[in-house]
């Protein structure tokens, strides 16, 4: 159930050359803007596309190699695909668009029904088989899209941006569900995003992007901690940090607060807060900022007239400042300084 | 509220509605039903149950119905994988193909007919061949009406599915493939579903064109009484020798042309101008 590929497709102006791999059971976002060329490797993954060069290998199979003339197409790669609009089939039900795969490699109709009723059961939407798809809600066709996917029993499971088609009410509960289902699965999964927050919560491992090459492997935390570029500490740079709502007040794993301007969510979530969000003292500030807390510099990172300081203390955080700022600080690794955050500066979203 | 901005819109736009444009309109649509009157004018409605139940023209009914039923059936066979060729897969001269395939919609049907002579008749270049090898003559029989039918009819359908399969999103046939569907299945179980009103609406116009074939019939098929004499010929033939009895035929085409057109419209041709993709 391993994944292993190296895509190399010239595609107009963008000359993809990427190396991918996911373990079994690992889920591994490909995050970067549009334009990055994600879909395209999924494309390739899937088998709806073919290398230039490279190859693609699915649980020690070669499944797309150029140099040897192999290429299995995709009806008999084994990837499920969970496509961004979903593409559900108008004219059939949902169980019939559940069965669908099952019904295409051969099974006999009444168990190919009885298996897709029992993935839906999976998914929760087991009351919607009869419905037709244009019925459906965004979340719920997101759901029979993933039992349309899983229900073929695929090796490798991939996701075109499963949660842009959603309002951002449906998307937390369905983002929630899907990290569920991701994780019961047994194969390799890849996940299309261009939404870091979307990246942090599915996914075990995050491949960035850019332009057609892979700029920055690692866990979310390694990234968002060391972005190796400007252009990666932009699209991650953010600081997440894992928390509970509890009454208008966000309490961080650990045991810190945060003051938030939010007060109708409860329950798990994540604060999003910009690093230039967060602003540095010499000595603890008065005025607005209703979060302040001491913390010390662990590391500094100069880029270009912006400095990144790696923050550790009650809430280990990263803040941007400028160079001037930071040399009339005299910012330097093991130099105490207060942190401050305004509360209308922390989005927060539930986990 | 927003259902009222609609009905204002609609109003304002029903308002302006130019005047000139309504009455040349009005003028096309007369232009159409004129010769119909002409004809219901001239009929012999005295004479009509007699000429119609007379075993000639019941012979051509049948006839038209078989042949141009016939002439359907090999335009969906054929034209369908040949619409889904043209519509999806890029090859070499394709635009020389797809022109090749419709240039019977704008010849003069007389041309095709003198075509399929010299190609498909006893001294023809694969006719020749035929009465040698297979002993099989076209020319002058039944199978001769059903090819020159089709060779005039098919366009339609090629033309109408071409369209439909054109603008269905080929991201469901994706789909359909990677859960392990077969293009063979794809086709059948996503595609085909999809652009079903266009297939109906293809068909029904090739069945039109078909029966009301004339010209690449004549010519090619002749004009033999039971066998090859389908009604447009017998409304000719019959221009001649008994005015009353052509008027009556022709009639009675308009009646089954008009009834099948009718019977489609809504629910099928319609389809020709929203041809849509299997979800929206």
């Amino acid at each position: 159930m391993t994944l292993r590929a190296h895509i190399v497709v010239p595609r107009g102006t963008l000359n993809l050359d990427v190396w991918l791999h996911a373990a079994p059971g690992e889920v591994v976002a490909l995050l970067g803007p549009n334009g990055a060329g994600k879909t395209t490797i999924l494309r390739c993954l899937a088998g709806l596309l073919a290398v230039e060069r490279g190859s693609i290998e699915i649980s020690g199979e070669v499944v797309d190699d150029p140099s040897s003339g192999v290429f299995v197409p995709s009806e008999r790669r084994s990837c499920g695909v969970v496509f961004q609009d979903y593409l559900l089939f108008a004219h059939m039900s949902v169980l019939e668009n559940v069965a669908f795969g099952l019904r295409a490699r051969g099974v006999d109709k009444a168990s190919a029904r009885q298996q897709a009723l029992e993935w839906l059961g999976r998914v929760g939407t087991e009351e919607l088989a009869d419905t037709r798809p244009t019925a459906l809600s965004g979340g719920q066709a997101q759901r029979v899209a993933l039992a349309r996917a899983l229900a073929s029993e695929p090796k490798v499971l991939l996701l075109d941006e499963p949660l842009a088609a959603l309002d951002v009410t449906t998307r937390v509960g369905v983002r929630r569900e899907l990290r569920h289902h991701l994780v019961g699965f047994g194969g390799a999964t890849v996940v299309v995003t261009h939404d870091p927050v979307d990246a942090y919560a599915l996914a075990d491992r995050v491949v960035i992007v850019e332009s057609g090459h892979v700029v920055q492997d690692g866990t979310f935390v390694e990234i968002a901690a060391h972005p190796r570029s400007s252009y990666v500490a932009d699209l991650v740079g953010v600081n997440l940090v894992t928390g509970s709502m509890m009454g208008g007040v966000f309490a961080v794993d650990g045991g810190a607060m945060l003051v938030v301007a939010t007060d109708d969510i409860d329950g798990p979530a994540i604060a999003v807060i910009r690093p230039q969000a967060v602003s540095l003292h010499a000595s603890r500030p008065e005025g607005s900022p209703r979060n302040t807390w001491k913390a010390a510099v662990v590391d500094v990172d100069l880029r270009g007239d912006r400095v990144r300081v790696r923050l550790e203390g009650p809430i280990p955080l990263t803040a941007e400042v400028t160079s001037a700022a930071a040399s009339d600080l005299r910012i330097r690794v093991g130099r105490e300084l207060w942190a401050a955050v305004k509360a209308t500066e922390i989005s927060v979203t539930l986990s | 509220m927003v259902d009222q901005m609609v009905s204002k819109a609609t109003r304002r736009t029903e308002r302006g509605l130019p005047v000139p444009a309504v009455a040349i309109a009005l003028l096309a649509t007369v232009f159409f039903a004129l010769p119909l009157a002409g004809l219901i004018s001239r009929a012999p409605w005295s004479r009509a149950f007699t000429i119609l139940r007379s075993h000639a023209v019941l012979e051509s009914l049948r006839l038209s119905i078989v042949c141009s039923l016939c002439a359907m059936a090999l335009s969906v066979c054929f034209g369908l994988p040949l619409a889904w060729l043209l519509a999806r897969r890029r090859f070499f001269g394709r635009s020389i193909v797809r022109a090749l395939c419709t240039l019977s919609m704008i010849l003069p049907p007389v041309v095709g007919g003198v075509a399929l002579f010299y190609a498909l008749g006893r001294r023809g270049l694969v006719g020749q061949w035929l009465d040698r090898w297979f002993d099989i003559r076209l020319p002058f029989t039944p199978a001769a009406v059903v090819i020159a039918q089709t060779f005039v009819a098919m366009p339609f359908f090629v033309v109408t599915v071409e369209a439909a399969i054109r603008q269905a999103d080929p991201g469901y046939d994706d789909a359909a493939r990677t859960l392990g569907a077969s293009s063979w299945y794809s086709f059948r179980r996503v595609t085909l579903p999809a652009i079903r009103s266009a297939l109906v609406a293809g068909a029904v116009l090739s069945w039109a064109r078909a029966f009301g074939e004339f010209g690449a019939t004549i010519t090619f098929a002749g004009s033999f009484p039971g066998k090859t004499r389908t009604l447009p010929l017998s409304v000719y033939l019959a221009l001649d020798v008994d005015q009353p009895q052509a008027i009556m035929i022709a009639l009675l085409m308009v009646a089954v042309s008009f009834a099948v057109l009718v019977a489609l419209r809504d629910r099928w041709l319609g389809a020709l101008d929203r041809v849509s993709g299997p979800a929206t």
